[in-house]
């Protein structure tokens, strides 16, 4: 399937769920209002005629902008993310952050040869920095450690 | 003119001096770099506004702004790397400037091309807001829809050659505005019985997920890590361009003019501007042979017209709420977490606190003028900023910003899902703006809609009865069908 056809297809699936939830929608509580399910209809009318639109029209083949390498590279550095986030939900800000700061650096750094402990400086201290600047300063809040 | 200096008065304090310098200067080192358009710049700074007053927190953010729109000449003249989309066409004059040896030449003249095109653009603003605002007031819902409508469609019919995506792109933003509670009967929609989603996605998650992490993860992806590379001329101290000011003049004047129009124009801002005000001055001129060989009429043009571009995006998002251009979005997400509402009513009730975002927008153009000046040779020198440092340190960023404006880990998982529809956004080739734009503008498309159709007793042509809503309608449709008509005569 072509990369326009797959497109139009994932529109009109996304189409026809937000038609099918919003039919369920109940009528507004205001009198004189058209309802909460007009404008869920209307989003759902555009994807799937757009949608059907390029089912029909995007036989044509078109280079994908990523390429095998670049596929496997976007799924890691997702997971590096993913992983951070999950992390962070139970061990909190300080770990985590330093941690995902030093893998990325190294991903991001490759062939360039940083010494790694460049890479470890540069982790902690901008950790302790956004600690110091969030947590001290701002009076913001971060994330915090659920299990100790 | 008393709440000019109303504004004033509070604007001149040492902290929001400071802060509007401050500002300007991260906007600009962060502008500067190629990959990180100025809106960027804004998220990253963000969390810092929270906890401000809002006249420190403007001044901070217009400095900023107007400080990521003047930095990105400087990959363009040095390298022939614009730093963003607005200072593409620079690079036709200015890197070939540089490569004659005259670098500080260049550089020169496009520090005086930036200050021309952003402050008489803020004044101009400043003018024309309370005119287009005491208009704006007389608006019913009918009008506002029209005006949001017209706006969505005009950055569709943008996205040439893909219109279908432009409105599957848009169609997504809109559906995204209606998870949560909805307008008016407040029927929760799409929240599949969580918490988390009764209340909508938050604006900043979105724009985070859908700018700094699909830019991230795209240009590890693609070892996309743009142009740390180093330059061999060295600059010299500022030369005031004087004698091409003189023989620029008409050039200078005309590109403000187009750079203004367009920036008000929906969705065209800067990235547009810069290149049609160099196409112009080209046919324009004299010597069209001589552009594209390092003419410094080639710098004038795109130079001042970006920056003229500032003063028009603000006009619409001050004057009437509506954001025409992503980085205005993030200026208007950051003044409304402080509690600042743009729109006609601001104009009229607190007329300072507009006139405070105009002075702070001077002010920084004032400064990022000076910046620029005294740090001509130091300036270059951001170009070198490893990507492997920065990137990772704008994610943590611009996380534990969504995490402090939500204060839960939800929204935080949130930014990864809209990362991934960034990405698939990208591969699918379906342009952003619409989706942004729709995003943006959706609960005030569906208020004012449901608002009309019930005030006029359920009479969908209301619409069309309304001399100005008519209008804007017209435009709007015409607007998506002038393409395909263009196209099929072109046949």
């Amino acid at each position: 399937m072509t990369k326009n056809r797959s497109t139009g297809l994932i529109a009109l699936v996304l189409g026809v769920v937000i038609a099918v939830q919003a039919a369920q929608l109940p009528p507004s509580t205001m009198a004189g209002d058209i309802g909460p399910a007009v404008f869920p209809f209307i989003s759902a009318g555009i994807l799937i005629l757009c949608g059907l639109g390029m089912l029909i029209t995007g036989g044509v083949k078109e280079a994908s902008i990523f390429t095998k390498e670049s596929l496997v590279r976007l799924a890691k550095i997702f997971a590096v993310v993913l992983l951070y986030i999950l992390a962070m939900s139970y061990l909190g800000f300080l770990i985590p952050t330093c941690a995902v700061l030093y893998v990325l650096s190294v991903m991001f750094a490759e062939e360039d040869h940083i010494a790694w402990w460049k890479i470890l400086v540069f982790a902690i201290v901008l950790t302790i920095a956004i600690y110091l600047l969030f947590h001290n300063v701002l009076n913001l809040k971060l994330p915090t450690n659920q299990l100790f | 003119m008393n709440t000019v200096l109303l504004a004033l008065t509070s604007f001149f304090q040492p902290i929001n001096l400071l802060l509007t310098f401050g500002g300007c200067l991260i906007g600009m080192v962060l502008g500067a770099i190629p990959g990180l358009a100025g809106g960027m710049a804004i998220t990253v700074i963000l969390p810092l506004t929270f906890t401000m007053k809002p006249d420190m927190a403007m001044s901070l953010l217009m400095g900023i702004y107007v400080g990521g729109d003047s930095g990105g000449y400087i990959g363009s003249i040095l390298l022939g790397i614009p730093g963003t989309a607005a200072n593409v066409a620079t690079v036709y004059d200015g890197y070939e400037m540089t490569k004659k040896g005259k670098v500080t030449k260049a550089l020169s003249i496009a520090t005086v091309s930036n200050f021309l095109g952003t402050l008489p653009s803020l004044l101009a603003a400043m003018l024309l807001c309370p005119v287009i605002a005491s208009l704006a007031v007389k608006m019913g819902p009918w009008e506002y829809f029209s005006l949001a409508f017209m706006a969505i469609t005009l950055v569709v019919s943008l996205s040439q050659g893909k219109m279908l995506k432009g409105f599957i792109g848009a169609a997504i933003g809109l559906f995204i505005t209606q998870i949560g509670y909805a307008p008016i009967s407040a029927t929760r929609r799409f929240t599949f019985g969580s918490r988390y989603l009764s209340g909508g996605f938050n604006m900043l998650t979105v724009l985070i997920g859908i700018f700094a992490g699909t830019m991230i993860m795209l240009s590890y992806a693609n070892r996309d890590k743009g142009a740390t590379m180093e330059f061999s001329q060295k600059v010299e101290k500022f030369q005031f361009p004087g004698k091409e000011i003189m023989e620029n003049a008409v050039n200078i004047v005309r590109s403000f003019l187009i750079g203004l129009f367009i920036g008000f124009l929906p969705g065209m801002g800067p990235a547009l501007s810069n290149v049609v005000s160099y196409s112009t001055a080209k046919n324009s001129s004299k010597h069209p042979e001589k552009f594209g060989t390092g003419c410094a009429d080639g710098i004038f043009a795109p130079e001042v017209a970006n920056n003229a571009s500032i003063g028009g995006a603000i006009i619409p998002m001050v004057s009437l709420g509506i954001p025409g251009d992503s980085t205005t979005v993030l200026l208007l997400s950051a003044l409304t977490i402080q509690g600042i509402s743009p729109g006609p009513l601001l104009q009229k009730m607190q007329p300072e606190v507009v006139d405070m975002i105009f002075i702070a927008g001077i002010f920084s153009a004032i400064f990022a003028l000076l910046i620029q000046i005294v740090g001509i040779r130091i300036l270059p020198n951001v170009l070198k900023i490893p990507y492997h440092f920065l990137y990772p340190a704008i994610l943590v960023l611009s996380f534990m910003g969504v995490y402090a404006s939500t204060t839960n880990m939800f929204s935080i998982y949130s930014i990864l899902g809209f990362t991934a529809l960034g990405i698939w956004m990208t591969w699918a080739d379906i342009p952003v703006t619409p989706f942004i734009l729709s995003f943006v503008l959706g609960t005030t498309l569906e208020t004012n809609f449901r608002n009309a159709i019930s005030y006029a007793g359920g009479d969908w042509t209301s619409f069309f009865r309304r001399p100005v809503s008519c209008i804007l309608l017209i435009i709007a449709i015409g607007s998506v069908l002038m393409p395909l008509i263009r196209k099929k005569t072109q046949k």
